[in-house]
């Protein structure tokens, strides 16, 4: 594998994971507004951060299709098989080539943590509310199957 | 727990708060007097860990109401002024009700019923079919105003009554506006939260105190709110000053409050309105009544009182309304009749008593002067004392009696003398010799008259002492002092009183009658000339026909010009002069008037004169008394001496319970002699003439009062309408200010759990990629 081949595949794996940082970003963004507005509780803003984070999420099967290639096209310039492997082993494959890939790949570890602690705090938060909600909205129009207005179901402690 | 997870339980009870504070909303929707509420979140108060200063998430920071403290505290006042205009309406409409014409029930048909009796009994006065139809129609408007003055009072008991259930209502809402000021005064100091729903409870409290009473409130720093009603504490801090209620007279009430020096007076608030129709109008309404009944019981009076009854006149009268005592020395007389405490106001005036002179005989007229200012009350009973063939007393009641002597018949009717020549000195056939002016004479020293009669000279003396006023005789007391003289029934003479002046006549009739006046030195005080006066053997005889109708009370003179015979002398005439001189007419009775024949004299007067001579030399005079009002002192109506109402008000006003069992004495005759409908027709003409107390007819009056009232009721309905289209206004505003839609709070809800069932599939997804992502490196 010439070398030219080599440092422009890293630099398309770089990229592909510099947009996927830039994308958790955004996401991680849109789940703090969504937090603060549910909070307020405030409606008009939560709805207009659901809708920004749904326009986000359609862009990324172009964006893991991009990264996808890379890592397989770098897989098979080092012999390795696609499934086995990952960003992580490819830059050990690189050694001294693969600083770069190795900064950008803890800046995307650091971030997605960031998005998964959000996200399920997020979805903790929105499925209370919604049980909550749902009960008062049966308190006003009655149960909709006649049943208890409060067997709705019971608080998940937030994993952090 | 670590301190993520902290953050994450904070978030979620502060979202369940807010929730909670929308579910609360919701629930207290149609709660009367609830203000929103919402969640006012903050950041929670970070904490120090290793050295860092970490974000510690949310906190539900207070919960407060919506609420515009300026605009409840309009609305509170705004209810007050509504309250006062319904509950006086309430009280208002019943007795618009109770005046509106139920058909014939009415006080217009029962007027009309009224005077259409009296109309037919008109054209029969003395028919007893008709007599009984006119008096059932008086009890008729009589009753009516029972029933209608009796249910205005009933209505103003209950409006007292209804003051004191309010008052307890006031007293209740006191106490619990205490308790809740120190159930807010404790959460609020120990939490340091706003006592949301207490203060709103509050606040319904205040509403329902200020629709009862108007009131003024405010906070004080410890969050009690201290009322005061027309300046004065009603709710303290710590206590309630009751408020009590104390029904008076006259629909009065009176409100104080514990430990007040005087009582309060609201403006507003139901009980405002309840005093203002007790005191105010429903007392207005009465008074329009009992001036109506007083206009009526006055004016029918006055015509009935000066009427004759069937019979021909009384033997005994007594007054329906006593004299007052006011000085409560046990004696009735000693007041001035303006003093006497009457029902209706004596005023100056002449009052004409007419005494028959034995049991059949003829009336004889005598006119007395009536001066409240002056007359006392015994004053006026020695002047009826005084009418020969009365006597007159206060009984132990303080009514009036006038009894006749000798069963002889009295009237103050308009009696007219239809022989006015009584005392045959114009033209009789008795010597006679008249004065030529009127009394009371001038008589300052002991003076003496010279006369000859049939048993030779004679003297009369004349002491000025002797008389009620000294040295001022009048021609009465002047003949009552001669005839007591025994030389003059010696000599067959005798004294008479015509009219104001004095006469002597000899007893005995015809040419032969005849005596001598030689002198004495009071002939010229008296009027009297020097002369012998002769009889003659045809007297004249004087008739009056027609019927008086002229305005004013008073007293024709006639006299001769010159001497002659009736029908012969040519330009014999007889003069007539009013009380004060004036000429009224001249009579051509001489050569061409045909003797017994109606000469025309003036207001419906004419006068016959028979054949005989009449002698103006001698003093040939007489009288003609022409009553227009035989009391126009009104002291039979104020005394209630022959009248047709007793009472003085719509709660009094009754038929005479003599008149009611005893038809004949209506009086409905105003002379007395047969067929006469003159008092009747005087009670016609009160149905459509101006009475001065009432400002115009009786019907007019009516319409007035009964129209004041409607106009009364529908400004207050207007002024309601207006009040309420405000208050309405400012509970609107208070509406979009605290109120809960729940419309709005459920859109909100289930767009919120849209919005959460979508956030939650999009959560979902971005696990999912973060997971591929985190796999990936």
């Amino acid at each position: 594998m010439s070398v030219a081949t080599q440092s422009n595949l890293v630099n398309r794996l770089v990229v592909a994971i510099r947009e996927e940082i830039a994308s958790h970003r955004q996401v991680l963004a849109l789940l703090r507004t969504q937090e603060g507005a549910i909070r307020q509780p405030a409606g008009d803003s939560f709805r207009g951060a659901t809708r920004d984070l749904e326009v986000e999420l359609k862009r990324c099967a172009q964006r893991t299709s991009l990264r996808e290639r890379a890592v397989v096209a770098l897989a098979t310039e080092f012999g390795v098989a696609s499934s086995a492997a990952t960003v992580g082993s490819l830059a050990e494959r690189l050694g001294s080539d693969g600083d770069l890939l190795r900064a950008e790949r803890s800046a995307l570890i650091e971030v997605a943590k960031e998005v998964g602690q959000q996200n399920r705090r997020m979805a903790t938060l929105v499925r209370l509310h919604r049980q909550v909600t749902r009960e008062l909205i049966q308190v006003v129009l009655g149960p909709e199957d006649g049943g208890d207005v409060h067997a709705g179901g019971s608080l998940i402690d937030a994993e952090v | 727990m670590g301190l993520s997870t902290n953050i994450g339980l904070r978030a979620l009870l502060t979202s369940q708060s807010a929730l909670d504070t929308i579910g609360h909303n919701v629930a207290n929707a149609t709660t009367e007097g609830y203000s929103r509420q919402r969640v006012l979140t903050s950041s929670a108060r970070p904490v120090n860990l290793r050295g860092l200063q970490l974000g510690n998430g949310v906190d539900a920071s207070v919960v407060t109401r919506s609420v515009d403290e300026l605009l409840n505290t309009r609305i509170v006042g705004q209810s007050s002024s509504v309250s006062r205009l319904e509950s006086q309406l309430t009280e208002m409409a019943s007795v618009e009700a109770l005046l509106n014409e139920p058909g014939e029930g009415g006080f217009g048909a029962l007027m009309d019923s009224l005077f259409s009796s009296l109309s037919l009994l008109s054209a029969s006065p003395e028919d007893a079919v008709a007599r009984n139809g006119a008096l059932q129609s008086t009890e008729g408007v009589t009753r009516r105003f029972h029933q209608v003055s009796g249910e205005i009072r009933q209505l103003q008991g209950d409006a007292q009554l209804k003051a004191e259930t309010l008052v307890a209502d006031v007293n209740l809402l006191a106490d619990r506006l205490v308790s809740l000021n120190e159930q807010i005064s404790q959460v609020e100091a120990s939490s340091g939260t706003v006592a949301n729903d207490l203060r709103d409870q509050r606040g319904v409290a205040l509403r329902a105190l200020a629709e009862r009473v108007e009131i003024t409130a405010r906070e004080n720093a410890h969050g009690a709110v201290l009322v005061q009603v027309d300046g004065q504490l009603l709710v303290g801090s710590g206590s309630s000053n009751h408020m009590r209620a104390q029904a008076g007279p006259n629909g009065a009430i009176t409100l104080q409050l514990r430990g007040g020096v005087q009582p309060v007076e609201p403006q507003a608030g139901q009980l405002a309105g309840v005093v203002a129709f007790s005191e105010s109008f429903a007392n207005e309404v009465l008074d329009g009544f009992d001036r109506y009944a007083r206009g009526i019981v006055l004016e029918m009076n006055r015509a009935h009182s000066t009427g004759v009854p069937l019979g021909g006149g009384f033997n005994q009268l007594r007054s329906d309304n006593p004299i007052a005592d006011l000085d409560g020395d046990g004696a009735f007389g000693d007041v001035l009749l303006r003093d006497a405490d009457l029902p209706f106001e004596v005023n100056s005036g002449e009052l004409y008593v007419h005494v028959a002179a034995g049991e059949d005989g003829d009336f004889t007229t005598t006119r007395l002067q009536i001066d409240p200012e002056r007359m006392t009350v015994q004053g006026f009973v020695d002047a009826l004392s005084g009418v020969s063939g009365l006597a007159a007393r206060i009984d132990a009641s303080g009514r009036l009696n006038i009894d006749s002597l000798s069963q002889t018949k009295f009237h103050f009717g308009k009696r007219l003398d239809r022989q006015p020549d009584n005392a045959g000195v114009f033209g009789g056939d008795q010597a006679s010799h008249v004065s030529s002016f009127d009394g009371p004479f001038s008589i300052g020293t002991a003076s003496t008259l010279e006369l000859v009669g049939s048993a030779g000279p004679f003297t009369l003396n004349v002491d000025p002492a002797s008389f009620a006023a000294p040295g001022q005789p009048t021609a009465s007391e002047l003949a009552a002092s001669f005839n007591a003289s025994p030389d003059m029934a010696a000599n067959n003479l005798r004294a008479v009183a015509v009219g104001d002046r004095l006469g002597f006549q000899s007893l005995s009739t015809g040419a032969g009658a005849s005596f001598q006046l030689t002198g004495g030195t009071a002939a010229s005080s008296l009027g009297l000339t020097v002369g012998t006066y002769n009889g003659q053997e045809l007297a004249v005889d004087v008739g009056v026909t027609g019927a008086y109708g002229g305005a004013d009370n008073g007293r024709w003179t006639f006299t001769p010009i010159g001497t002659g015979t009736i029908g012969t002398t040519p330009r014999l005439e007889v003069e007539v002069r009013d009380e004060a001189g004036a000429l009224v007419t001249t009579l051509d009775v001489g050569e061409g008037y045909s003797p017994g024949t109606s000469i025309a004299v003036a207001d419906g007067l004419s006068v016959s004169f028979s054949v005989g001579e009449i002698n103006g030399g001698a003093g040939d005079v007489f009288t003609l008394d022409t009553i227009a009002d035989s009391d126009s002192s009104d002291v039979l109506v104020a005394l209630g001496l022959n009248s047709l109402f007793t009472g003085s008000d719509a709660a009094t006003i009754s038929l005479r319970e003599e008149i009611a069992n005893d038809p004949a004495l209506f009086a409905g005759s105003s002379t007395g002699e047969d067929g006469d409908n003159g008092a009747i027709l005087k009670m016609l003409e009160v149905q459509s003439a101006d009475i001065e107390s009432l400002d115009g007819s009786l019907g007019t009056y009516f319409g007035s009062m009964v129209g004041g009232v409607g106009f009364e009721v529908a400004s207050t309905s207007s002024a309601l309408e207006v009040e309420s289209f405000m208050l309405s206004s400012l509970e609107q505003q208070r509406e979009q200010v605290s109120g809960v839609n729940v419309d709005e709070e459920l859109v909100k809800m289930i767009e919120f759990e849209q919005s959460y069932q979508a956030a939650a599939r999009f959560l979902q997804v971005v696990g999912q990629l973060n997971d591929t992502v985190m796999a990936l490196v």
